[in-house]
């Protein structure tokens, strides 16, 4: 008895909804002819797209009387998708502005790759894309004009290695590397730590050094982390720029002498390092500094020369900024303005790495936003465009600032923040 | 000579127990690793409550839950469970009881080659016909029936609630991802209905035929108590598996972390899982293993009861 009742139950269950959507329907399609008057919000002829949007609910009513500032009066969940680098910085954001907001704000950020990013971002199936690398220069010709890209902050990439014998808990000390030595250890050139080209520049742990092959740790998949680290070895190494150049993906010669290892993503690459003894690895900055501890316990992570200026840097927030600022100001002489919002990016990401002065290896993570949102058919493209503006806004001043930046990350200089601001102003609804 | 036979035997029967044993040890090894970081995680996120209502956390956070994936898992699975098995089990019907039918042949192909399909290319079908039909479902039937129901609403506290389920659909929403979940559970529920359907003797399907009624009576009626057990534990088992589906969601439902309308980007524990633990930051994949928790929960919920049933009757 108890399976004809589970039974009519599901059959009664499926034809009601059959039911209440047959109904649904011819509602619709009357509701159009019958009563369009009665609707405050009905479609209006004129408009092609529905008007009510998805990711967004309106709310109907406005009690709220003290508001004197401009912000909409409108609540919403945006969705982005793009950079895995600067989704753990973007969703922080969003959690800040949505307690400030009492809930009226949030972002949805999904983490795809960079590349699905820009592709989603054109398809219009999200509302902004965030990408490592600017938008790619044929893409940028065919949408010049439509859209506006912009840093929203800086990463940089270090080189973490796995020496037990020269552990930085051991020594006190971190390696010294330069843009050569690490393009031949890629290469395969250099095959043993006691090599003399790296016990030449790091007298102090010369002795430490092991004679042991070193391991070269690389992304397998196509990766902005792989593009700013070959762009930078492409840029200081002629001998890299010939044989292996730059991308998202690369030919690792070094794979091909059966020391090489490829992991996906970031955390894994992390993870290979720590595992693997006497191997080398580069890595975000992020995913180093919350594993710290671990990394100097085994190894730890390499001071970087700036062939520019001859000097060593060590990965800080204070390094990373400086020859961010750095690179700019070698952008602004070489093309006589900086960067405008709706330009070519593709220059200024060339000149970030290996800057005149600071920690060398270092790369912006852009937003992509469009100019119009009515233009480009989003449904409901006032209340999109006035959350991005008010998100975008506040991301570029105060949320640049230390409490809100997530370990890990560096915060933009004010006159980089000054461009995003101008590029987010210039959304229209 | 008998002692030799027996020696050989124990052998024999030991090897056998050994990989029976092997067999559960990682079933057990998963279980416990997860419940073991799962409910320390959820204690140290805010306490069970809180992990199951709050946002996921941000790596600023302290605190945090599953709570927008949850309900997303939640009314996704359950909607792909009813549309799964609304056409699975006919389905099945059709290809285990009348399976002298040329097109029940073709059928039966067809949804044992769909079984086997990497649930990934489902997810992307889906997407592709999302993207076909979203202009027109939203100009034509989803846009007119959102605005009657404003209409009728009006300002009334309904309409909020009302516009979280209708409306017009983004590219990325809960009902591509429901849909995308049925297409998945069809098969399985289709296969096991039509096994057994086409266990039932010879002589009972004779005698239900025989008593004179229509063939539907004989089918739903007079068979379905040999055939129930069988048929109920498909659907459960069925959305034991699409609640954990990670694949088929990621370019249909896209994933959420707020609490969004289901006709917009829709959250889901498993793809919050699969976030998460890309991150290197601490909170996260804490919230990430309770996430792991919880999602298991309820998918021995669902498989126990499945047992449960079949033990029962």
């Amino acid at each position: 008895m108890q399976m004809t009742k589970t039974t009519t139950a599901i059959i009664a269950a499926v034809i009601v909804i059959v039911i209440v959507a047959v109904i649904a329907m011819w509602a619709g399609g009357t509701s159009r002819t019958q009563t369009p008057t009665s609707a405050t919000q009905a479609p209006t002829p004129t408009t092609t797209s529905p008007t009510q949007t998805v990711s967004t609910t309106q709310t109907p009513t406005q009690t709220t009387t003290t508001q004197t500032q401009t912000t909409p009066s409108v609540r919403g969940v945006l969705t982005g998708a793009g950079s895995t680098f600067i989704a753990p910085q973007l969703q922080a954001w969003s959690n800040i502005l949505e307690n400030a907001t009492g809930g009226a704000l949030a972002v949805n950020y999904q983490l795809t790759g960079s590349g699905a990013g820009i592709s989603l971002f054109l398809n219009k199936k999200v509302d902004f894309g965030a990408s490592d690398v600017p938008m790619p220069e044929d893409l940028y010709q065919k949408y010049k004009g439509q859209f506006v890209q912009f840093p929203a902050i800086i990463g940089s990439i270090v080189i973490a290695y796995n020496v037990p014998e020269i552990a930085y808990n051991k020594t006190g000390k971190y390696l010294n590397l330069t843009s050569e030595i690490i393009a031949l250890i890629y290469m395969g050139n250099i095959t043993q730590w006691c090599d003399p080209r790296i016990k030449a520049i790091n007298p102090g742990l010369a002795a430490e050094l092991p004679c042991k092959p070193i391991i070269a740790v690389h992304r397998s998949e196509a990766s902005g982390t792989t593009a700013g680290f070959t762009l930078y070895l492409a840029k200081t190494v002629p001998q890299w720029n010939e044989t292996v150049g730059w991308g998202l993906t690369v030919s690792w010669p070094i794979d091909k002498l059966g020391r090489g290892i490829g992991a996906q993503g970031n955390p894994r690459v992390a993870a290979a390092v720590l595992n693997t003894p006497y191997s080398i690895g580069y890595i975000e900055y992020a995913y180093w500094a919350v594993n710290k501890k671990e990394f100097d316990a085994k190894g730890g992570v390499a001071y970087i020369r700036n062939d520019n200026d001859g000097k060593y840097y060590f990965p800080t927030e204070e390094s990373v900024a400086e020859g961010a600022a750095a690179a700019l100001q070698r952008y602004a002489q070489k093309y006589g303005a900086p960067p405008a919002p709706d330009a070519d990016w593709n220059p200024v990401s060339f000149e970030l790495p290996n800057p005149p002065k600071g920690y060398p290896m270092l790369s912006f993570t852009y937003i992509l936003l469009w100019k119009n949102y009515t233009a480009e058919g989003y449904p409901d493209a006032a209340t999109r465009a006035a959350l991005l503006r008010e998100f975008f806004s506040w991301v570029l001043t105060e949320g640049q600032k230390p409490g809100n930046i997530v370990e890990g990350y560096i915060p933009l200089p004010s006159d980089v923040a000054k461009i995003g601001l101008e590029a987010v102003n210039s959304v229209k609804p | 000579m008998t002692s030799t036979r027996k020696v050989l035997n124990w052998i024999g029967m030991g090897l056998f127990v050994l990989l029976g044993v092997a067999a559960t040890i990682p079933l057990f090894l998963i279980i416990i690793d997860i419940y073991s970081k799962g409910i320390d995680a959820i204690n140290r996120l805010g306490g069970l409550w809180h992990f199951l209502t709050s946002e996921p956390p941000s790596p600023l956070s302290k605190s945090g839950g599953v709570g927008p994936p949850l309900i997303g898992t939640l009314y996704m699975t359950a909607l792909g469970a009813i549309g799964g098995f609304a056409l699975g089990f006919p389905l099945g019907v059709y290809i285990g009881e009348m399976r002298r039918e040329k097109l029940a042949n073709a059928a039966r192909v067809g949804v044992n080659v769909l079984v086997e399909f990497p649930t990934i290319t489902i997810g992307l079908f889906v997407y592709a016909v999302m993207g076909l039909v979203q202009d027109d479902l939203n100009r034509y039937i989803l846009g007119p029936v959102s605005a009657t129901l404003k209409a009728a609403l009006g300002n009334s506290v309904f309409y909020n609630y009302v516009s979280w389920f209708v409306g017009p659909l983004d590219s990325f929403n809960a009902y591509a991802g429901a849909a995308a979940l049925a297409l998945v559970m069809i098969p399985y529920v289709a296969l096991i209905t039509a096994s057994a359907y086409a266990s039932v003797a010879q002589p009972l399907r004779e005698a239900a035929y025989g008593i004179g009624g229509r063939e539907f009576n004989a089918l739903f009626i007079v068979m379905r108590k040999v055939v129930s057990r069988a048929v109920l534990t498909a659907a459960l088992i069925g959305t034991a598996k699409i609640a954990g589906e990670t694949a088929p969601l990621l370019f249909t439902a896209f994933g959420n972390n707020y609490y969004a309308p289901f006709t917009g980007s829709t959250g889901a524990v498993s793809l919050w899982i699969y976030a998460a633990s890309e991150t290197p930051y601490n909170v996260q994949i804490m919230s990430a293993y309770g996430a792991a928790a919880v999602l298991l929960t309820i998918i021995l919920i669902l498989f126990i009861s499945a047992r449960i049933k079949a033990i029962h009757d």
